[in-house]
């Protein structure tokens, strides 16, 4: 079985009209054993900006501790919050520096930029990256997600249909995926606010 | 005074709490040429006396206000080969920001590791100070910014400053208009406007300039 799939993850994340959404699987797996129902995978740098991480979970706790230091000191230094793009490009150099012992992740970044334009990306676990106007996906359950996606997602959706967009992707992707599921984590986040919801699907 | 015994290291503090050394530094930048900046709502303009050794020099060949991002200029009073390695170091690091973020690194940051170097070499061993004041012009995000850096690594945001030569009285200088015996041939100027590219005007067009004040 590949690293990548030792723990088992689903993440995505779709942009709606001045807000976005990021959302996740909860199960913590041993390969076929389930360790845990209420994983988080998501986690928050500041308040417009929202990293996900799928693939190995001890790597994905390191590098998001990392990730959080940096911006930390950005901050301090600085004295503002990181732009998504900036964080984004922050996040690929500190892969690639790892690039014949690479973290096996896979991130996603969503966030608001300047004027409140929503952002998101992914990357390989070497650091490419890949920007998208739409939606990005990662994880064990990824190609259910890129089916599901495409066929739900409308352009400019306002942040109560795009919860229940990304909710339905979510749920349907990860029934098709043994190593992810026991039910969602969602953040719809706005200019004003960042709503967060745990969804139930199948508990299994 | 007990201070000329310590003026030898210069990693030992006098009695009076003085880094002797850098005191000296700071005597080479004032007698060396006069340059100055100032900072207007839109933009910054800095420049630098120019006289060269003899009238045989080629003065295209000398560039004492130099780039160090296409939004950040620099000049400098005191010595020359110590100005090259500063503008060198700080070019790098300017790129290295670039290379980790994709961003531009704002003036203050790359004013705060310039100075950072500049303090490094009063606080190690079998080094000296740099003998050379900065006047770091630029425009970013938070609008045009002027940066005073010392041979001690201490910096300073001004609206307007001279350094080197006749400090006091370029300052006086500074309010009034230049007279004749100054030309395009003899003086620098580098401007920075809205547009966040940094350039040295021609000598041509700073006689242009100087036609225009009389």
């Amino acid at each position: 079985m590949s690293i990548f799939e030792y723990n088992g993850s689903a993440l995505v994340a779709m942009v709606g009209k001045n807000c976005f959404a990021i959302a996740s699987d909860r199960r913590l797996g041993v390969q076929l054993q389930t360790i845990a129902t209420d994983f988080q995978r998501i986690s928050k740098i500041h308040d417009r900006l929202f990293l996900g991480l799928s693939g190995l979970a001890t790597d994905a706790q390191t590098l998001y501790q990392r990730l959080l230091f940096r911006h930390k000191l950005y901050q301090l230094r600085e004295e503002r919050d990181m732009k998504p793009e900036t964080f984004a490009n922050l996040v690929s150099a500190l892969l690639y520096e790892k690039r014949f012992g690479p973290y096996f992740c896979q991130p996603v970044i969503a966030g608001l930029g300047d004027e409140d334009k929503p952002f998101i990306c992914t990357m390989d676990s070497i650091g490419a990256k890949e920007l998208a106007k739409d939606f990005v996906v990662a994880g064990t359950a990824s190609e259910s997600l890129y089916g599901a996606c495409e066929s739900m997602f409308k352009e400019d959706m306002e942040p109560e249909e795009l919860f229940e967009t990304v909710s339905q992707a979510l749920l349907s992707s990860v029934d098709r995926d043994c190593l992810s599921g026991w039910g969602g984590h969602v953040y719809v986040v706005t200019p004003t606010e960042v709503k967060e919801r745990i969804l139930k699907g199948r508990m299994d | 005074m007990g201070d000329s015994q310590y003026s030898f290291s210069l990693t030992t503090f006098s009695p009076s709490g003085k880094l002797v050394q850098i005191e000296h530094a700071l005597t080479a930048v004032g007698s060396g040429q006069t340059s100055l900046g100032i900072k207007a709502a839109n933009g910054v303009v800095i420049a630098t006396e120019k006289k060269l050794p003899s009238i045989l020099v080629d003065e295209t060949s000398v560039q004492k206000i130099q780039c160090l991002t296409p939004n950040i200029g620099v000049v400098y009073s005191g010595m020359g080969p110590d100005f090259r390695v500063l503008v060198r170091k700080s070019r790098k690091q300017a790129e290295q920001y670039h290379r980790l973020y994709k961003e531009p690194i704002p003036v203050t940051q790359l004013v705060r590791e310039t100075a950072a170097v500049m303090q490094e070499f009063t606080q190690s061993g079998g080094v000296r100070p740099f003998g050379v004041s900065l006047l770091v012009a630029g425009y970013d995000d938070n609008g045009p910014q002027l940066y005073q850096v010392d041979p001690s690594g201490s910096y300073f945001s001004w609206k307007a400053s001279a350094m080197g030569k006749n400090v006091s009285n370029a300052k006086t200088f500074l309010e009034k208009r230049f007279e004749g015996q100054i030309s395009g041939k003899n003086i620098e100027i580098g401007i920075i406007g809205t547009d966040k590219k940094f350039r040295v005007l021609t000598p041509a067009e700073i006689d242009d300039y100087l036609a225009e004040v009389e």
